[in-house]
């Protein structure tokens, strides 16, 4: 009986409640939408001026991935630790593409005989820096914060690089 | 009537706008600087900023040039940017939503959990955002440089990209290339560093 009275209650059509939904759609209707739609229109404006760079990175990637040999890598390393971690890094920083192109190359490298280190600075640099996409990043945040960015990024490369390999060792893998 | 209709409209503009200004915490007269400032960050912007046009001119004649040297590579070229193109499609759509709910978004809240004043938990959701993200960097720029705009830090954006380098629909496949412990420690230090280096990019303003 008691349930069935709270039912009632619940489903009644109470003017009051009426009343509040009708303001509440109302109230959406005239300010959550149009700050939707102009919300959604700010973004479009901005995602077309950005489609411009876009276009460059990806050409840029192309001409990379096109026209620099990825199996000829091996010929670039043979010096010191130090050296070809540095050379890993740079490697790593101009090529471009999907990660997992970085693993394949990276798997070969260390198959014939690049150090730990130079590839472990190579995949880091692959996904930190990428000189391909500087162009998009410079126009987009400035140029002091892509370059430190970019910068900081090869160095800290560098650093996993020579950290995985002394304190961890070849044995890692 | 039409006039009225028109006043009241001009009021309620008003109204939404000086609301507004009072949201980021500034002063009247910061607040219209800030607002003009926004204006012209989004309004009053060509559509190809001059930067771009140079450098779509410059990447335009070396693929000319290159036509001329290597036809094949160069069709190559152009067959392989429409492929990657057709493949961020839907990574830039995703973005336009991301852009649009930042646009949503009040200033003041952005600022509270993103701005310089944030701190460690602003890094922090920087970097698990980072490390969530998906797709190729360069769509994500037009919404990084958004954020800024509204007042996110620089620090929380290179946290953000930094993050990016883990990639967890990937991990699977470096720890078969790599080994597990190799993807672990290498994921972990990743995620520190780009931590840290927020922290740096904070400090140099």
């Amino acid at each position: 009986m008691i349930e069935n009275t709270t039912c009632v209650r619940l489903f009644r059509a109470d003017p009051f409640t009426e009343t509040y939904n009708v303001r509440i759609l109302v109230y959406m209707k005239e300010n959550m939408i149009p700050k939707i739609l102009t919300a959604f229109k700010k973004a479009f404006r901005g995602m077309l001026r950005s489609l411009p760079l876009i276009v460059i990175v990806v050409l840029l990637i192309s001409l990379l991935k096109t026209f620099i040999a990825t199996d000829s890598l091996v010929r670039f390393f043979g010096y010191s630790i130090f050296i070809d971690t540095l050379l890993g890094a740079g490697l790593g920083s101009i090529l471009a593409g999907n990660s997992i192109n970085s693993y394949i190359i990276g798997s070969e490298l260390l198959s014939a005989g690049v150090p730990f280190a130079a590839v472990a600075s190579f995949l880091a640099a692959w996904v930190i820096v990428g000189i391909a996409q500087l162009p998009a990043e410079v126009a987009q945040l400035g140029i002091r914060f892509a370059l430190l960015r970019a910068a900081a990024g090869f160095f800290l490369s560098v650093g996993l690089g020579l950290l995985l390999y002394f304190f961890f060792g070849a044995g890692l893998l | 009537m039409k006039n009225e209709k028109n006043k009241e409209e001009w009021g309620s503009d008003r109204r939404d706008r000086s609301s507004r200004s009072g949201q980021s915490g500034q002063s009247g007269q910061s607040g219209q600087s800030g607002r003009e400032k926004g204006n012209k960050g989004t309004g009053k912007q060509p559509l190809v900023s001059p930067v771009s046009f140079i450098l779509i001119a410059v990447i335009l004649s070396v693929l000319v040039f290159l036509s001329f040297i290597d036809p094949k590579g160069t069709v190559q070229v152009l067959k392989m940017a429409g492929g990657l193109f057709l493949r961020i499609i839907p990574v830039l759509l995703v973005v336009v939503i991301f852009m649009a709910a930042a646009n949503l978004v009040p200033l003041s809240v952005l600022k509270k959990h993103l701005g310089s004043r944030s701190g460690t938990r602003g890094l922090m959701i920087a970097v698990f955002a980072g490390t969530l993200s998906h797709g190729p960097v360069h769509a994500w720029y037009p919404f990084l440089s958004d954020l800024r705009e509204k007042g996110v830090s620089n620090g929380k954006i290179a946290a953000f990209l930094y993050a990016r380098a883990v990639k967890i629909p990937l991990l699977a496949a470096m720890a078969f290339y790599f080994g597990i412990s190799f993807t672990i420690i290498f994921s972990g230090l990743i995620i520190l560093s780009s931590f840290f280096l927020g922290k740096l990019f904070e400090s140099l303003g």
